[in-house]
């Protein structure tokens, strides 16, 4: 299925319906120091596993920053 | 009284503030945690707005290479701790705000005792220590805050704890997250001037929206922009 991935369309999951954790597994994000959106709703961690993405949805990587 | 209603015409003719908005912000009391490049244009747009009482703190003194974006401060003021030197700037700004200095800035020992002397705090710090630090104490206090991050082209701002709404639990949540976090050292990296100069700008409108009993637009919600695209993208939390 195709969906969005920071602003760029990407190919993504053999399965039907995949999660978000496995989409964060196969493009290798940090553990730690991000927060993830789905269509513009920050997603909780203990929630990746069971998030089901669909076509076109969107995902975007959020990085913590800290400057001031 | 006059002089004041001149002041403060190009804000209360503006049919949302009025001179009740203007009486309200009058009578309102916010905590600036750090007086970097965030703080100097929080600080600087809420004194001109006429805030009653404005509390600055912060530990550092003013350094060459703060002067890029740290807008209050000039080069006669190297050396000089930094609430002495934006002390001196927005008090000649305006005489209808009072000014509290915390020279030690904010840390475990202090926090509950002076966060819970303001309506609203303004979160301009370098770091998650202090960052997390003002979360758990609003949320215990029941205080909103806004915070604001930026690092090298890029800004985030939220409005945190609002009527008990989402905080920084809820954008970075999940074991170790806060710990890892936590445990980085404050910001040093690079950062254009004009980052801070904008999310410092939109964390005082949403105090100004606050404060005069408007709804702020980033209630629980993330704003982050990136200024070599321009994009800005807005994220419920």
């Amino acid at each position: 299925m195709k969906i969005t991935l920071n602003s760029k369309t990407v190919e993504f999951g053999n399965s039907t319906q995949p999660t978000l954790h496995e989409l964060m597994a196969s493009v290798g994000v940090p553990q730690t120091g991000i927060a993830i959106a789905l269509n513009n709703r920050v997603i909780r961690r203990d929630d990746w596993a069971s998030t089901r993405l669909a076509e076109g949805d969107s995902v975007t990587v959020i990085s913590a920053i800290c400057g001031g | 009284m006059e002089n004041s209603f001149r002041r403060y015409a190009r804000q209360t003719m503006l049919p949302d503030v009025g001179i009740r908005g203007q009486r309200r912000l009058q009578e309102s009391s916010v905590l600036i945690i750090g007086l970097g490049g965030l703080g100097c244009p929080v600080s600087t747009y809420l004194t001109g707005a006429g805030i009653g009482c404005i509390g600055l703190a912060d530990p550092d003194h003013v350094n060459l290479h703060n002067l890029h974006r740290q807008t209050l401060y000039g080069e006669a003021d190297i050396g000089k701790p930094k609430v002495q030197a934006a002390l001196s700037r927005l008090s000649a700004l305006s005489s209808e705000t009072s000014f509290i200095i915390y020279p030690d800035g904010i840390t475990s020992d202090n926090a509950v005792e002076i966060i819970g002397l303001y309506d609203l705090i303004i979160d301009c710090t370098d770091n998650f220590a202090t960052r997390f630090l003002i979360n758990d104490t609003c949320a215990i206090l029941r205080r909103p805050w806004i915070m604001g991050a930026i690092s090298e082209f890029n800004g985030q701002v939220a409005v945190m704890n609002y009527n008990d709404g989402p905080d920084l639990s809820s954008l970075y949540d999940g074991t170790g997250q806060r710990a890892s976090l936590t445990s980085q050292p404050a910001a040093t990296g690079g950062v254009i001037g004009p980052a801070p100069g904008i999310i410092g700008s939109i964390q005082a409108a949403e105090a100004f929206k606050i404060l005069t009993g408007m709804e702020p637009a980033l209630a629980g919600r993330l704003l982050t922009i990136n200024l070599l695209t321009m994009q800005t993208q807005i994220f419920r939390l």
